[in-house]
């Protein structure tokens, strides 16, 4: 092949070489470049193709520092033309090149085909170089964009979110990523720092241990706390590092990080900046430019909304449970000759107020009153006709401690609310030796004695719906070892295969079976036979409550008969999550 | 594809609308009752006739929504009818005692249930009585007796 040809064609050509965009080299078989048209001769900083031919193989790229796509170095045997001129058929490849001293970053594909003498030999490789810098930053961004949006709707759990989005965005975005988080008094908290390379990390997390808890308001972090506003530093000398740093350890560890240049944005949410994004460029020795702070600010607005969901969606659990605690007795009393199993699963992930509840509490000498109920309805507005309720029926036992009286009150308290509120409930009040009771549109309770499992009580209206004034009113025997079962319909309404409930019948198929038990088994063989039929997510509040009339003639072989006190637990722990409170 | 747990279908005929329901009516799906209710009271229906008798399951939001529209009625001067489910999905309307306080019809004894049924055609409808919350007798039935409501 003779480039040295100077007919009218060979003119043509390499004028038209010369007017590409694209960079084109031709490496002669002793591995030095042979041609270079003039976009080529700009890229590599060569003034004419002679100064190019003489110089080393390994010197082309000049100021430049090359990497892969993933950031490792390239060794020159791996380039396509040097494939080529060894007989290989390689596929195009894909480069980071950054300047030395700008810290620019440009992208290009490699493609090199080889140029065979006249016996088929390679005698040199076609090098066409072509800059994918914006379609290759766009097509990352959006990549990254896309990415991110999945992790940061994926889960409330914003510090591992945060975690993700950091390692997401090493190498391709920046050798480092690191978000902090501002808490409501200013202080920060340091929620990830990620790089490709884990001693690096390490390294990074000594860094942050030894940094002063007070931020410095003029520079770094400090400074896009207190403003807002993003700030960028493309050039981190030795002597800015020497500044900044507090102590001889912080300034061995921040060189040995070998900062080139920082970009700090905000995390802004609700015009609150509760964090920053930092993006570190070290060994790429890249800098930032303005599309790398519009994107920074991106993700960084991103990020920040995530982090308020999730820490809103915390209060808001918070503030249910807080509430969901407050309708339920704090423990379950101590009757005399009673033993007492309570069971309360709300629907939902923990983040909603349930409107089932249930109240024990004495009245008179010795007697005591149960109550369960069922608001219709969730969240804060169950809450208030719950509490509403509760404490009604608890005040309107002083006057008349009768349960038909209780639901009375009750039913006129509901209808005296301006928005239509309804509830089912059911009273029980047990007095020596025997019990009664009355039902708002609620399941009647069971009572598990010796005959099996029987229903007691008459079904009266549901509370606050019906222009009635009456409830009906029964008593009934209660002996020693007999057990009382109210429950919710949440119990019977739980759904199995193919849509089918609970149910009555499996309710009562399953008491029939631990009637002789105590109130704790019988709970925990309810949960069970629940467990085993629920297919797919709870979908309505549970609650049960089971009592037990402790058997006289055990407590008479005991010292103290009269006193007999059973004992039962608190109500969950201080952890209350959304599985089953047992009581 | 999850099969939808609820379905609605509105006929009208005149200022006289049949609402059909299918599926489970509950916290979850009484919004798409509610919703259809406003819909068609919008529109300008004067009689309404909710047919539930195609549920297979009510719970107490369910009642609820029944209840406030009941109520919504004669407030606002407009005709509801309820057609009653069959079990289990009744059981909720016995037991809340809304069988004897909601307006519930019933078809003619031949059993027929189409369109043609008119809320004004009363010698075609027969409100039910309910005997269910007599409770003299209640304490010795024995559970899962339905009452005959026709």
């Amino acid at each position: 092949m003779d480039l040295g040809e100077s007919d009218d064609r060979a003119q043509a050509l390499a004028v038209a070489m010369n007017a590409l965009a694209e960079a084109v080299t031709i490496r002669g078989a002793d591995n030095h470049v042979i041609y270079a048209n003039t976009a080529a001769l700009d890229r590599l900083g060569f003034a004419t193709a002679e100064e190019l031919s003489v110089a080393d193989p390994r010197e082309l790229l000049g100021p430049w520092n090359m990497a892969d796509e993933h950031g490792a170095p390239v060794r020159m045997e791996d380039l396509p033309s040097m494939k080529v001129l060894a007989g290989e058929d390689p596929d195009p490849m894909l480069l980071r090149y950054v300047h030395r001293d700008s810290g620019e970053e440009r992208w290009v594909v490699l493609k090199a085909r080889p140029v065979r003498d006249a016996r088929g030999a390679v005698e040199a490789a076609v090098t066409v170089i072509e800059d994918v810098t914006t379609s290759r930053r766009s097509t990352m961004r959006l990549e990254f964009i896309a990415r991110a949006g999945h992790i940061l709707a994926s889960s409330l759990d914003y510090q591992q979110t945060l975690r993700n989005i950091a390692d997401l965005a090493v190498p391709q975005i920046a050798d480092w990523c690191a978000l902090d988080l501002f808490d409501s008094d200013g202080e920060r908290e340091s929620v990830a720092v990620a790089h490709s390379d884990l001693d690096k990390v390490k390294l990074a997390e000594r860094l942050r241990g030894i940094e002063p808890q007070e931020l410095d308001p003029d520079q770094g972090l400090g400074l896009v706390q207190r403003t807002g506003q993003p700030a960028l530093y493309n050039e981190i000398t030795d002597e800015m590092i020497e500044r900044a740093a507090v102590g001889e350890e912080q300034l061995r560890l921040l060189r040995e990080v070998g900062m080139r240049a920082a970009l700090i944005v905000p995390m802004i949410a609700r015009n609150r900046t509760i964090g920053a994004l930092t993006l570190v460029s070290a060994e790429s020795g890249r800098t930032f430019d303005r599309g790398d702070v519009e994107f920074a600010e991106q993700i960084a607005a991103r990020a920040a909304l995530a982090v308020d969901n999730a820490r809103l969606y915390r209060e808001r659990s918070q503030v249910a449970h807080t509430l969901q605690r407050s309708l339920l007795p704090d423990a379950l009393p101590e009757i005399p000759n009673w033993e007492i199993a309570a069971l309360y699963r709300p629907a939902g992930h923990g983040n909603e107020v349930g409107g089932d509840f249930y109240d024990f509490w004495e009245v008179g000498q010795d007697d005591w009153l149960m109550m369960i109920g069922d608001v219709t309805g969730k969240g804060v507005a169950a809450a208030a006709v719950t509490s509403l309720v509760r404490y009604t029926a608890r005040t309107a036992s002083d006057y008349d401690p009768s349960p038909a009286e209780i639901l009375g009150r009750v039913d006129s308290a509901l209808k005296r609310r301006p928005v239509r509120s309804i509830c089912t409930a059911l009273c029980i009040r047990l007095s020596s030796g025997c019990g009664t009771v009355a039902a708002g549109g609620h399941p009647l309770p069971l009572c598990l004695g010796e005959g099996g499992v029987r229903e007691i009580g008459s079904p009266g209206p549901m509370l606050g719906a019906f222009p009635v004034t009456a409830w009906p009113e029964r008593t009934f025997d209660v002996r020693p070892g007999h057990t009382l079962v109210a429950i919710t319909d949440g119990v019977t309404d739980v759904v199995g295969e193919n849509r089918e409930r609970f149910g009555r019948e499996r309710l009562h198929r399953v008491l029939e079976q631990s009637r002789s038990e105590a109130p704790t088994i019988v709970r925990e063989r309810l949960i069970a036979a629940l467990d085993g039929f629920q297919v797919g997510a709870q979908t309505d509040d549970t609650a049960a409550v089971v009592m037990r009339m402790a058997d006289i003639r055990l407590t008479e072989a005991g010292s103290e008969p009269n006193d007999r006190r059973v004992t039962s637990g608190k109500v969950g722990s201080d952890e209350y999550d959304d599985e089953a409170i047992a009581v | 594809m999850k099969p939808s747990l609820f379905e609605i279908d509105a006929d009208w005929d005149g200022e006289t609308v049949r609402l059909t329901t299918r599926g489970e009516l509950d916290l979850a799906t009484s919004p798409q009752l509610e919703q259809e209710m406003r819909t068609i009271l919008a529109r300008g229906a004067q009689r309404v006739t909710i047919d539930l008798s195609g549920l297979t399951f009510v719970d107490s939001s369910g009642l609820r929504v029944l209840i406030v529209l009941h109520e919504r009625s004669k407030q606002d001067g407009w005709e509801l009818a309820l057609l009653a489910p069959s079990n289990p999905a009744r059981a909720v309307f016995r037991i809340s005692g809304a069988e004897e306080h909601l307006p519930f019809v019933q078809a003619s004894s031949d059993g027929h249930r189409d369109g043609s049924q008119n809320l004004e055609g009363a010698g075609e409808l027969k409100f039910m009585t309910s005997a269910d919350t007599d409770c003299s007798k209640q304490e010795e039935d024995p559970p899962f007796v339905e009452e005959n409501l026709a």
